[in-house]
């Protein structure tokens, strides 16, 4: 069943190659009902998980290169439940979105879909090799998609993008191969290897193995100075490119933090929790800064995911640096937590970004003035994405944030003192958005504007509303997630 | 105990039910606000000297249960009834006062109220902290109500940022409890300060207190209030007087056993709202928009709660705050109807407006003495309490109290005077009348004002947790309506002889330039970070492309790698597809053949974009991608021959 889920969008955007190259329209309403199909199949699969029993289920663990123990292992805990209905939303909104696009809608149909297979595939995998794999079918079509369907710089963008990312992941394959190497008898089945614990005895070999997935995870989450492909890819990628990519491909590197580099390196996580609560509290703070600078509204956006994402980085940090179990966990809900909600909320702001270009042709946030007067639908539903975005109660980032901070105020008060003022940064960045952009006068030489189509206006209101739902009662996400993450800590 | 539930539910509701898409409740919508308001008014007085809690569990996690829960005791009775009261008298006073967006303003109005009747009920931190933000985001919705206009722009911008730094004082204070304690629950917490958990009260009271001069407009976080009179004038009156800046009050008095317990922390308390009251006072006495002198005055007025609970006064601090709550709404609803029937709030075009607003001058009158502790008004009572309290710690203690009260005499008399009397040299600007539906809440506020301050004093010490104390001898009594008079006289002559000039002298007026250092400060201190952290993206941007640049030449250097990398390229991808169950060729391949195309993008970087469709960069990918997709397969085919 789950890899019937997995692969179901491969299969739809093989059906949509075998069409005609005038349907568009087909090509559109194929795609959008293969996600929709994913979506329920996957719901199918929540309502078949027992939270109240945890840890994996839906395994499916066949031989799939025997003589090096590399296995077709695929199991879903809570936590990549949360990832993969976030995943499926959010292709759902985004062939909601391009349904009217005409233009090259085979190809553009059928690289979505493949990613999402490899999304899927990631989030769903237990062996290592198989993990990689994915990691990779989710990584290429994203390439294409920016070199192709982008803006003018696109080309740079795409190759930056590229560059980037395959180092990382390269960093992150040659980690992968001395995890196999390290066990007796060599595999790559992850439960294996963390059950093995690897260089438990020399923290400074695993020093090294997880300097390794910091530089792929680092790279797709990413954190300083890993992130320098970020900006451009955003800025060039068309809007719904840039809306998967903030909202799942930079959670890729944030899940395998927590899938991977924690469980199977637990005792150099220990060892150098500093640095990577260093790491992940000067990301924030340094991006919150470098966003505060910008004038386009996606770079803007851009900066700001990873300020969100250094959350992800400090809570690892923190795993390693408290003693206490409870504590623990705490830092890795709020981790999983910020995962799905920067998903919602980055991806909504995206989208609306998006939507204003489209309208306006341009992002500059300085050629705006006073929308809430002129497109007062438009202007409510960002203010409220600002809102929800600078972490207010009532919605999802607040409950993610405070999981974080709470867990590291009680170990180093200092590390959570930073983390605020990265959030007062955050806060005054949002504000200047609001303000500047909706209050006060148009200017003379705004370029026109439309209010909003029902279809955008569902769109980004349903975003909302989910990040509202989880933000007013978090408690079943919570749970969900804590039935993963209890596995994550319970093993150690 | 459902009934506490119900109270802060009611306005909730309304604002839940004018949510309702278009202009439904265009014209009701005040209707609406009102009566819901009105509801839980009378809910909070049956609950009159009852005491209860309600428990619910939010959420858990780790191991962690967020509860919500809500009491009422002495303190939170009272501050409902607050909250509740003066905001149905506002909320009725703006039915025919708001003439534009009626729904969304009661709206947001009704939200507000709601929060706030939240924030005084809860029990539990959690909870506090959030109704604590929700009344921040709702006086920036209407404090920006006017949206297009330039300073109204600026002034939410600046009320939601400046009280938002303060709120993390209280997010991590709450979390340090949280994790330490267990339980974000206020009762269980204040009853076992002395218990076996290593917090430590003065860090925790520190943070509160930052959480509270935010709010309440302490400096240095002061600047935001005055300008959020950019918001129409009931919402001026609620912010002032019960909700975002009494918030701040609130939370010293509510937690006041764990202020207690940290000396250091009340020593701070006294002197930043001591010094904070005598800015205030004189700032007010320099300015000239009827509303910013209102503003000034809170401020100062707030500053003198601070003070007395710094000295452990904190039923003194509950009394005025209660009072100064229903004088300072009716202060600032007479100042809206002043600007909306002149036309301006700038007193120097004001003058002799007495014929008009009688009703207005008369209400301004009321809630002006009770302001300046003129006896038996309002304050008069709450200030002998401060005084009383000030007393125990010396005389100096209460003479700086003589001089907050003789200020305060000078410049609300000024504000008057300029307004009402007919001083030499006014422009006799004509006003209209307003209706009845905006003189009777004034007038009640009024009415409220002079007899609050006597009904309280009878009940107020049986009704509070915190510990009386002796009453005045006659000797201080006698000074403080000494200074309350000559403050009031001095403040009306100058008026009528010199026209509304600063009462002291316009050294004072550049006080303000000193406070908003304190704000212009950082703002630069982020904007230059800002810039820096954006040009060193900028050399780390061209660092990476002169790399690039680097690898490129070198790629292009040798002629025939092109060759090579092809060659190697096509035989090892083959080879992959024949051998995959050997992964260290895969590692192999995936970097030499990764290398080729690192050269090879380059070289083609800046042709057009059909040449990534069609040239050589687009087939190598798609080898390795058919690479990818066939292992795919492959995994697949073992999977189905199982």
């Amino acid at each position: 069943m789950l890899t019937i889920n997995i692969f179901f969008p491969l299969f739809t955007g093989l059906i949509i190659l075998l069409f005609p190259k005038d349907k568009g329209k087909a090509v559109r309403i194929t795609a959008l009902a293969g996600t929709l199909i994913t979506l329920i199949l996957s719901a199918i699969i929540l309502a078949g998980y027992d939270v109240s029993k945890g840890g994996m289920q839906w395994i499916t663990d066949v031989p799939w290169i025997p003589s090096i123990n590399a296995g077709y292992t695929i199991g879903v805990d809570g936590l990549s439940l949360s990832v993969i209905l976030l995943t499926d939303v959010l292709m759902l909104m985004v062939m909601l979105y391009v349904v009217d696009k005409r233009d090259r809608a085979k190809e553009h149909a059928f690289l979505f879909l493949l990613m999402q297979t490899g999304l899927l595939g990631l989030f769903s995998s237990s062996d290592l090799l198989l993990f990689y794999l994915f990691f990779e079918i989710g990584l290429v079509p994203m390439y294409f998609i920016i070199g192709i369907f982008g803006s003018e710089r696109r080309k740079y963008a795409a190759m930056k993008f590229f560059l980037y990312t395959r180092a990382g992941s390269l960093a992150m394959l040659i980690s992968f191969l001395s995890l196999y190497l390290s066990v007796d008898p060599h595999t790559f089945s992850l439960q294996r290897i963390i059950q093995a614990e690897p260089f438990a005895g020399s923290v400074q070999t695993g020093g090294f193995v997880m300097l390794g997935m910091l530089i792929g995870f680092g790279v797709k989450l990413p954190t300083f100075p890993l992130h320098n492909w970020l900006p451009d890819a955003h800025v060039e990628a068309p809007t719904e490119g840039s809306v998967i990519l903030a909202g799942i491909q930079l959670k890729m590197g944030a899940y395998g933090i927590l899938r991977v580099m924690i469980p199977a390196l637990p005792m150099a996580v220990s060892h150098y929790n500093f640095w990577l609560i260093l790491l992940g509290i000067f990301s924030m703070v340094y991006a919150a800064l470098a966003a505060l600078a910008q004038k386009d509204l996606k770079r803007l956006i851009a900066y700001t995911s990873i300020n969100h994402m250094g959350y992800v980085m400090t809570a690892a940090g923190i795993w390693g640096l408290t003693q206490s179990e409870s504590i623990k966990q705490l830092a890795l809900n709020g981790a999983a937590y910020q995962i799905i909600s920067h998903g919602l909320l980055t991806g909504g702001m995206f989208f609306i970004a998006g939507m204003l270009q489209h309208k306006a042709g341009t992002r500059d946030m300085d050629k705006f003035g006073g929308l809430l007067g002129v497109i007062p639908i438009f202007s409510t539903l960002l203010g409220i994405l600002a809102f929800a975005s600078l972490g207010l109660p009532g919605f999802s980032g607040f409950i993610a944030e405070f999981q974080v901070i709470g867990a590291s105020v009680g170990e180093n008060i200092w590390a959570a003192i930073c983390i605020i003022a990265g959030l007062i940064l955050m806060t005054a960045l949002y504000l200047k958005i609001i303000v500047n952009m909706l209050f006060g006068k148009p200017p003379d030489d705004m370029p026109a504007v439309s209010e909003l189509n029902n279809r955008n206006s569902f769109i980004v209101g349903m975003l909302i509303c989910i990040s509202l739902f989880l933000g007013i009662l978090p408690g079943y996400l919570t749970g969900l997630i804590q039935s993963g993450t209890k596995l994550l800590t319970g093993i150690l | 105990m459902i009934l506490l539930l119900l109270i802060p539910l009611f306005p909730l509701a309304a604002a839940l039910i004018l949510l309702l898409p278009g202009n439904l409740f265009r014209d009701k919508a005040g209707i609406i606000s009102s009566s819901f308001t009105l509801i839980s008014l009378i809910l909070i007085i049956l609950l009159y000297s009852t005491s209860g809690k309600i428990d619910m569990i939010w959420f858990s996690t780790a191991g962690l249960n967020l509860t919500f829960s809500l009491m009422i005791g002495g303190l939170e009775w009272l501050a409902s009834l607050i909250t509740a009261g003066i905001g149905l008298a506002i909320t009725i006073f703006s039915i025919k006062f708001i003439d534009e967006r009626r729904q969304y303003f009661f709206r947001v109005f009704s939200f507000f109220i709601g929060s706030m009747l939240t924030l005084v009920l809860s029990d539990s931190f959690i909870l506090t902290f959030i109704s604590w933000e929700f009344v921040g985001l709702s006086s920036f919705l209407l404090i920006g109500f006017w949206f297009k206009e330039q300073d109204a722009k600026e002034a939410s911008r600046k009320a939601f940022l400046m009280t938002r730094i303060g709120d993390f004082g209280f997010l991590l204070a709450l979390l340090l409890i949280l994790v330490s304690f267990g339980s974000t629950d206020i009762s269980s917490f204040l009853n076992s300060l002395t218990g076996q958990h290593n917090l430590s009260p003065v860090l925790l009271s520190f943070l509160f207190l930052m959480a509270a001069i935010g709010k309440s407009a302490q400096l240095p976080f002061t600047s935001w209030l005055p300008d959020a009179m950019a918001g129409p004038a009931p919402v001026s009156a609620l912010i002032h007087s019960a909700t975002m800046a009494a918030a701040g009050v609130f939370l010293l008095l509510r937690l006041f056993p764990l202020f207690q317990a940290s000396e250091i922390t009340l020593t701070w308390i006294t002197w930043i709202g001591g010094i904070t009251a005598l800015t205030a006072a004189f700032t007010a006495s320099t300015r000239y928009d009827i509303k910013r002198i209102l503003a000034w005055s809170t401020i100062s007025q707030l500053g003198e709660m601070f003070f007395v609970v710094g000295l452990g006064g904190a039923l003194a601090a509950a009394f005025h705050l209660t009072v100064h709550a229903v004088f300072k709404a009716g202060l600032f609803l007479t100042a809206g109807v002043i600007g909306h029937s002149a036309g301006t709030k700038d007193i120097r075009k004001l003058g002799n407006l007495r014929r008009y607003l009688p009703y207005t001058s008369a209400a301004f009158i009321l809630c002006g003495l009770a302001l300046s502790g003129f006896p038996p008004f309002g304050g008069f009572w709450s200030e002998e309490e401060i005084m009383s309290e000030t007393l125990k710690h010396g005389a100096a203690y209460s003479s700086f109290m003589l001089v907050l009260i003789f200020l305060a005499g000078v410049y609300i008399s000024r504000a008057w005077s300029a307004v009402f009397a007919d001083w030499k040299g006014n422009s006799n600007i004509q006003a209209d009348k307003p209706g009845m539906m905006i003189i009777y809440p004034m007038l009640s506020l009024g009415f409220l004002a002079v007899i609050s301050g006597f009904l309280l004093k009878l009940n107020i010490e049986s009704l509070l947790p915190f510990p009386s104390f002796p009453s005045i001898g006659w000797g201080w009594r006698s000074a403080s309506i000494a200074a309350s008079v000559s403050g009031l006289t001095y403040g009306t002559l100058r008026v009528l002889k010199s026209g509304p000039v600063p009462s002291f002298g316009s050294v004072f007026s550049y006080l303000t330039n000193v406070v908003d250092a304190f704000v212009i400060l950082p703002v630069k201190i982020v904007r230059f970070a800002s810039e820096m952290v954006n040009s060193f993206e900028g050399i780390l941007d061209s660092a990476v492309k002169t790399v690039s640049a680097t690898v490129l030449v070198l790629a292009k250097a040798d002629d025939g790698a092109e060759m090579v990398f092809d060659r190697t390229a096509k035989s090892l991808s083959s080879f992959i597809i024949k051998s995959a169950d050997s992964v260290d060729s895969c590692e192999v391949t995936g970097i030499s053949h990764w290398t080729d195309k690192f050269a090879f993008s380059f070289s083609a970087a800046g042709k057009g974009l059909s040449k990534i469709q069609t040239g050589k960069i687009f087939v190598y990918t798609l080898i390795v991608f058919s690479w990818i997709i066939i292992i795919a397969f492959i995994a697949g085919s073992f999977f189905v021959f199982r």
